[in-house]
């Protein structure tokens, strides 16, 4: 990435700004599809900025569950973000203000910010805006514009967010090859509560937490 | 529901997931029990592993778990020498593209 580029963004949030753009347009695209209001989908975007729960929220308005069922829902859906967020903030011991920041923590944003040292709000920033702006936009040009993007194109694009999940996992099981524990219980126990739905992240998150606690004799460095 | 529940379901969803996000900022600086410290330590490594057993088989269209699974081995290849994320994901992104083209299976 070019130096003046890297200024204004960390090269870990361009994956996942491409993972999200064709996600958040299809979307968009699922929500008008639904015959929900255009704002409906972009306004979920704008302020819960949860994919998994926000496909759940379509599921749920599509089949006539009532208000506070689906708010419950998608609490739960999003329960994870608590134990991410207690997670992230152990490491970054950030005061004040910047905390707010802890609104763009995302499964995505989290995981790349979690390697390596802990991250300066500013730094943050720099991973968080990105994506959060592709999901964002994605999700209006899914609602108000269906072919932009061609269909191989977004197909493609599919894969960005996984394979960026791999470099990542790859990076943290350098510095702590134990670890490779808590991924595989973590995929194994997700896979295994599949028929679940929004619980299985929650469970497999859970599973493999657990697991470090198990297999950690000797305390780590931070990460 | 009539567009004043699905603004208010709105509210109500992005309240209390902000909440779920905000809230442990402010707690996550008191001390803690090793145990938890440790339990906390496994947090990322496991949600990569449940997100990519989630999300992965997924990735693609259906039909197409050659191409998947080629793009995904492309990726942990180029993941293996240092130097970043980028590399693996355009390489996941280009033998997906390539892949989806061919209309390989």
């Amino acid at each position: 990435m070019p130096p003046r580029l890297s200024r204004i963004v960390d090269a870990r949030a361009v994956p996942i700004a491409l993972g999200y753009l064709p996600v958040a347009f299809a979307f968009g695209l699922a929500a008008v599809a639904l015959h929900a209001p255009a704002w409906f989908p972009i306004l979920l975007s704008l302020l819960l900025y949860a994919g998994a729960s926000q496909f759940a929220a379509l599921h749920l308005v599509a089949t006539g569950s009532s208000l506070l069922a689906s708010a419950l829902a998608i609490w739960l859906i999003n329960l994870r973000m608590a134990l991410e967020s207690i997670s992230f903030f152990r490491r970054a011991h950030w005061t004040g203000r910047p905390r707010t920041l802890a609104l763009w923590l995302t499964d995505e944003t989290f995981v790349a910010a979690s390697l390596g040292p802990a991250p300066t709000a500013w730094e943050f920033l720099h991973l968080a805006w990105l994506p959060y702006v592709a999901w964002v936009g994605g999700t209006v040009l899914g609602a108000l514009s269906g072919g932009l993007l061609p269909a191989l194109l977004r197909n493609a694009f599919g894969i960005s967010i996984d394979a960026l999940f791999i470099a990542l996992l790859v990076g943290t099981l350098r510095e702590h090859p134990r670890r490779l524990w808590s991924a595989l219980s973590g995929a194994g126990a997700a896979l295994l509560a599949q028929p679940l739905g929004g619980w299985s992240l929650l469970i497999g998150i859970g599973v493999g937490a657990v697991v470090n606690l198990a297999v950690s004799h000797a305390p780590e460095d931070a990460a | 529901m009539s567009d004043a529940e699905l603004l208010l379901l709105v509210a109500l969803s992005a309240l209390g997931t902000a909440l779920l996000r905000y809230l442990p900022a402010l707690f996550a600086s008191r001390p803690i029990h090793p145990r938890l410290e440790h339990l906390l330590q496994g947090v990322p490594a496991a949600a990569l592993g449940a997100l990519l057993a989630q999300s992965a088989p997924g990735s693609l269209p259906s039909g197409h778990l050659l191409v998947t699974a080629a793009a995904l081995l492309g990726a942990l290849a180029l993941s293996i020498r240092p130097g970043g994320v980028l590399w693996p994901v355009a390489g996941a992104v280009a033998i997906a593209a390539l892949g989806l083209l061919a209309n390989l299976p």
